[in-house]
């Protein structure tokens, strides 16, 4: 099957000496991010992301099943990824890649392990009739931080989701339609999010050289990668560093306080888009879905 | 641009061979397709003095199953007639398409007509030879005295007698009318319906696929209540879409493509 084409030893070392100087082939500096782009559609849950090249959507959707025997007041939430040859034809259907595997064990920690939804909240009858929400994540453009993008995306997608109003007499439930009840947002106690650094070896002064979004290219090139998931409180949700290039305490801390300010300001600009489709929506009555809000300000 | 034209973006993926975004006007169904090859075949689909086909139908919700399976099988057998694989034998021509939106993730007729059409659109645009190209179009029959909200009033095709489709409407409000058949209907107006129909023409007119289903829901297909069709219907669909496919089809290909003078 098609492998990805190698970079040549002129462009490596074009890459390399430009990183050393703080400077990258497409003119961004080490430390910040590519525009992020957020789409909604017409529907709640579903939401395009586009980092540079790299697009991923993630859709949320929801269905009543019965609780596992042993967690009797939680919903069910699963996260399912799969990256197929429309990301890059180096992706097969059915033969997982190691990046899949990591992908997939990270969006894990960083967003369920994490807690971020609050699953008791998905019960509607207790050892009955839950909520089982699942979050499909589509990779449709590879270009580098697929991490981080996935991350956007389900998160964003939770965010948006609005689930329909159950009303419950007894053992009966009556699941009531979009157009008969507004429905409400799901309770995420917070919004966390994964910022990768890729490292590139010491510079000439011995310090680590790290970027944070690194491009298809620059992860072609990285010795060693490290996934920090912080949310806009700074309280760091996970580390993640598998292998690659030792990294000094010292690095480390000040890839997690990096990271917590970014995260700031991904937080924010989710929030905003979230508002504006939230505005174009309800042409600008916001009233009425106030009252529709299950969670308490923060 | 009219209402019933779909909104189609070319190269949405810059790093495929050739992408394309489609959604469908009225069911607002929304599909991207990406086609890639010639590529390195598996040894094991490998045919001696033909390019293998691969379709891969990804489903927006859930995993792929039957119905996924179900999709890219007609894609597939569909496409084999308009691609010209004697050009590249021993070769591998990719194509995944992604259901992006849809009313009825579940729905065979919602899904099919707009996946033929992006993919078509994506080989295209990624230069694989192709025989001629085609279009397809989705009609749904609905029993006479439907009421048919406003908003869809102008996805009904008239009929062949030449009165217009206000006319033919009204009629039905008086008891005696017939079926009325609209194009590319969405969930709730094919909920109504009697049959769907998914065709696809050439540009020169040969047919190229046929998909015709009875929806008698919630009678348990039976076929006494009037459900389903009659020979004289089906040919009368048959000539509306195409009708349909080669007059406004082609329009539609030609306007997307715009100077890429690809045909």
């Amino acid at each position: 099957m098609p492998k990805e084409p190698e970079i040549s030893l002129t462009e490596k070392t074009f890459v390399l000496e430009a990183l050393k100087q703080n400077l990258r082939v497409d003119g961004r500096d080490l430390q910040s991010f590519r525009d992020i782009q957020l789409t909604f559609g017409d529907d709640y849950g579903f939401v395009d992301v586009r980092l540079g090249k790299t697009r991923v959507l993630a859709r949320i959707s929801a269905e009543v099943t019965k609780p596992r025997p042993d967690r009797q007041f939680e919903g069910m939430f699963t996260i399912t990824t799969e990256m197929g040859p429309m990301a890059s034809p180096v992706f097969e259907i059915g033969r997982p890649t190691e990046l899949d595997h990591t992908l997939s064990r990270l969006l894990e920690k960083s967003i369920r392990r994490s807690t971020a939804l609050d699953v008791e909240s998905l019960c509607i009858v207790t050892g009955k009739r839950v909520w089982s929400l699942r979050a499909d994540v589509h990779f449709l453009s590879h270009d580098g931080n697929l991490t981080d993008t996935a991350c956007i995306a389900v998160i964003t997608a939770l965010a948006h989701f609005r689930l329909p109003v159950v009303t419950v007499s007894g053992e009966d439930i009556t699941i009531h339609s979009v157009t008969e009840r507004v429905p409400v947002p799901l309770s995420l106690l917070h919004w966390p999010i994964c910022v990768t650094f890729s490292f590139f070896g010491e510079d000439e002064g011995g310090d680590m050289v790290c970027a944070i979004d690194a491009t298809a290219q620059e992860e072609a090139l990285r010795m060693g990668d490290m996934t920090v998931t912080v949310n806009k409180n700074g309280e760091v949700c996970q580390i993640s560093k598998s292998g690659g290039v030792a990294v000094e305490a010292e690095v480390l801390m000040r890839c997690a306080r990096l990271a917590a300010g970014k995260v700031k300001v991904v937080d924010k600009l989710i929030a905003e888009a979230l508002r504006e489709d939230e505005v174009r929506r309800n042409k600008g009555n916001l009233d009425w879905l106030k009252e529709g809000k299950s969670e308490n300000e923060r | 641009m009219s209402p019933l034209t779909p909104e189609i973006t070319l190269c949405p993926l810059p790093q495929t061979d050739g992408s394309c975004q489609y959604t469908c006007p009225t069911s607002r169904t929304t599909i991207l397709t990406s086609v890639n090859g010639p590529l390195e075949v598996r040894a094991k689909d490998e045919l001696p003095n033909d390019a293998t086909i691969e379709v891969i139908v990804k489903p927006g919700i859930g995993v792929g199953g039957v119905r996924e399976t179900r999709l890219s099988t007609l894609l597939q057998t569909t496409l084999k007639s308009l691609i010209l694989t004697t050009h590249h034998p021993r070769t591998l021509i990719q194509i995944v398409a992604q259901i992006v939106q849809s009313e009825d993730h579940t729905s065979i007729p919602l899904l099919l007509s707009p996946l033929l059409n992006s993919t078509i659109l994506s080989l295209l645009i990624a230069g694989i030879p192709l025989r001629t190209t085609g279009w397809s179009i989705h009609l749904a029959v609905l029993p006479a005295n439907t009421p048919i909200p406003a908003a869809h009033k102008d996805t009904i095709l008239p009929n062949e007698e030449g009165e217009s489709a206000e006319e033919g409407a009204m009629e039905t409000d008086e008891g005696e009318g017939r079926e009325v058949i609209v194009r590319n209907p969405g969930r709730v107006l094919l909920s109504k319906a009697k049959s769907s129909h998914t065709l696809v023409f050439s540009k020169e007119g040969q047919m190229l696929l046929i998909e015709s289903v009875e929806c008698s829901e919630g009678v348990g297909g039976e076929s006494a209540d009037g459900q389903g069709w009659d020979i004289e219907e089906w040919l009368r669909i048959m000539r509306i879409a195409k009708g349909l496919c080669c007059g406004e089809g082609v329009e539609v290909v030609r306007d997307a493509l715009g100077d890429r003078k690809i045909f």
